[in-house]
């Protein structure tokens, strides 16, 4: 009795943060669905599904810029920012060299720096090196402020990796990269995942970048991009666009975990060593 | 196939701990040879010398005559089974046999045929296409081996290979080695704690402590004449009784009497180690004692019977005076504050003998070993180099 009591408050508790989580999820699902018109009928659910936004959205040559903006730079972003990382986390689990402790500081401190107290210096500078308003002007700080998660997680999951599995791959006749890419790298991969998704949903979400250093469609992002969506005339809303356009920016990332959570949470390395 | 020459091979690591003081020895080719000692004595250090692992702070490996200190493991052709056993999770079993041959960039039939071949060897040819995760501990210790076997290395280096396995298998899997050695002809160097892997495997066995090599030889050498007072207490289970003693003229004081020792050991002052194995002491009736023996009477305080042999242990009572005397820390660890001193005796498990039981033994004169009490070296013993 009181195990099934037990039961049902924890399932409760589980229910109801899912409801407060995914309720506004819902809502802007259903407004994305209602037709303009009924915007404002004060209804949780559409009356009539229609694709009207989609079709809006699509058909402006603004969104599907941006999107093409932001999965390339979240994109490069990420495969950047995670093999750099993988190099530093790997060197500073493994060798010991002097200044290992500054650099973890270091990388803890940048992650600690508030990203908008540099926004100013850094427009200034982009405008001076030609980077505003380009890929790249984006890349280089999403690289940057995700290096130090990148490198904390991926150190945490080298260090689970035992250190004979290297010692052997010597001894077998690996040099110290063939090594790494052979036997530690894919042992690692539920780190690098993690390690992944986490820069790629930093990069993709970032509103602050890239709206202060992009300008046009050259390399604005869907987050800055919805911000600029005006209605097809200047009477109505553009609530049904953005709701849409936030739906199409939700999916990749929901769609990310769910296809690689099996992948994080499995333990790659059981059965190395004994046990 | 390789003969490894180590010449004053030493390790200091940066932090100033100096694992391996200074080791010269050599490995004959196809030799069987055992590094043994307790943990934290440098043997492990060793082999990573050996193998590539670690870099020297001084002196010399040869292998085959070619000085290796500078060469990458990966050029050494040496192959190495790890106390982990190491085997690479994400591949299977074929897998992890073929990763080696793979990195030296042999051609794809070859590979096939020696992995099928180390397969063959060791039983493995059902687990082929398992991943190591689904393998009992031995299977696992099997795959090592297998890894180690298909690249034909110069040399095998093992780390306390059977220490994670459970006593049965270990003595199983210990065979299996001893006879694959036997069958590849290939030099073998062995890393264990464990003296009676070491014993049973050796050709030759060298004894590790503190970073220093007290004694190289065969197992019957090392067990009937120890070159020092380490020695003869790790080697043997249990290790040789050793018992504070004083010259007296020309006899022998022990704290369980006096007797004429069979050698008269050179002059290094007069009060020495004495060490006799626990087979040694006869139990004998009253009565029967010979003249070159020496009888003493003793309390059985532990009775160990164990079917094939018979523990008895017992106390002797060192002379207060002696007491004041430094004994080096092989005995001195052994002597409680009141001068009690615990012996063991092996002995036929068919007398019967309980606890507390009064106990006559003899002790042959001749089975008695003199050590120094200052070097710890065997009197009779010229192989002692500690200084």
């Amino acid at each position: 009795m009181k195990f099934s009591l037990e039961k049902l408050f924890w399932s409760g508790c589980g229910l109801l943060a899912v409801f407060y989580a995914l309720l506004p999820v819902v809502w802007i699902v259903s407004l994305s669905l209602k037709r303009p018109a009924d915007l404002n009928d004060q209804r949780f659910f559409a009356s009539q599904i229609s694709f009207d936004n989609y079709r809006n959205v699509f058909g402006d040559a603004q969104f599907p810029a941006a999107l093409w903006n932001s999965v390339g730079i979240a994109g490069i972003a990420t495969l950047l920012s995670v093999t750099l990382a993988m190099f530093a986390a790997y060197a500073i689990v493994r060798l010991e060299f002097p200044g290992k402790k500054a650099v973890l500081a270091g990388a803890l401190a940048i992650a600690m720096f508030p990203p908008v107290a540099i926004i100013g210096p850094l427009f200034n500078l982009w405008r001076l090196f030609g980077l505003f308003d380009s890929w790249a002007g984006l890349i280089l700080p999403y690289m940057t402020f995700t290096l130090p998660l990148a490198i904390w997680t991926l150190a945490a999951f080298f260090r689970e990796i035992p250190w004979d599995l290297d010692k052997a791959a010597r001894v077998d006749g690996a040099t110290p990269l063939q090594a790494f890419i052979y036997i530690i790298a894919p042992l690692a991969a539920p780190g690098v995942f993690t390690s992944a998704i986490l820069v790629f949903i930093f990069a993709w979400n970032d509103f602050l970048f890239a709206t202060a250093l992009t300008s046009t469609n050259a390399a604005r992002t869907v987050p800055a991009a919805i911000a600029f969506f005006t209605g097809s005339s200047q009477f109505e809303q553009p609530i049904g666009s953005i709701a849409a356009a936030s739906v199409v920016v939700t999916l990749p990332v929901i769609l990310l975990v769910l296809l690689f959570q099996r992948r994080i949470v499995a333990g790659l390395t059981a059965g190395a060593v004994k046990g | 196939m390789a003969e490894i020459v180590l010449n004053q091979v030493s390790k200091t690591f940066p932090d100033g701990t100096t694992p391996l003081k200074s080791a010269s020895f050599t490995i004959q080719d196809g030799e069987f040879f055992i590094l043994v000692g307790p943990s934290g004595c440098g043997k492990s250090t060793l082999l990573n010398l050996i193998v590539g692992l670690e870099q020297l702070s001084g002196g010399e490996i040869r292998v085959d005559g070619q000085l290796v200190n500078g060469l990458d493991p990966k050029d050494r052709n040496m192959a190495m089974v790890f106390q982990s056993y190491a085997i690479y999770p994400h591949m299977t079993v074929r897998e992890n046999l073929a990763f080696p041959l793979k990195l030296a960039k042999l051609p794809q039939t070859e590979i096939n045929h020696r992995v099928s071949q180390a397969a063959d060897i060791l039983e493995l040819t059902a687990l082929l296409d398992r991943k190591p995760a689904s393998l009992s501990g031995g299977q696992r210790q099997r795959v090592a081996m297998g890894r180690a076997i298909v690249r034909e290395p110069k040399a095998f280096l093992l780390d306390e290979p059977l220490s994670n396995l459970d006593a049965r298998l270990r003595v199983q899997m210990r065979g299996e080695i001893a006879r694959l050695q036997k069958r590849l002809g290939t030099t073998m160097l062995y890393v264990t704690h464990d003296q009676t892997e070491a014993m049973t495997l050796g050709d030759r066995v060298a004894v590790l402590h503190q970073g220093e090599v007290q004694q190289i030889g065969t197992p019957q050498t090392l067990y009937q004449q120890p070159a020092n007072l380490f020695v003869a207490g790790f080697i043997g289970s249990p290790g040789m009784n050793l018992l504070p003693a004083q010259i007296n003229g020309t006899r022998l004081m022990l704290p369980i009497g006096e007797i004429e020792p069979a050698q008269q050991p050179p002059q290094t002052g007069n009060q020495l180690i004495a060490g006799f194995r626990p087979e040694h002491l006869r139990y004998i009736e009253a009565g029967c004692e010979s003249a070159a023996d020496l009888v003493f009477e003793a309390t059985a305080e532990v009775v160990e019977w164990l079917g094939a042999e018979l523990f008895v242990h017992f106390d002797t009572h060192c002379p207060p005076a002696w007491l004041q005397t430094d004994w080096p820390a092989e005995l001195s660890g052994k002597i409680h504050a009141d001068g009690r001193l615990s012996c063991v005796a092996r002995l036929d498990p068919a007398v019967s003998i309980k606890k507390g039981d009064r106990l006559l033994f003899a002790l042959e004169a001749g089975k008695i070993q003199l050590f120094d009490r200052q070097t710890g070296c065997n009197l009779h013993n010229d192989s002692c180099n500690r200084d």
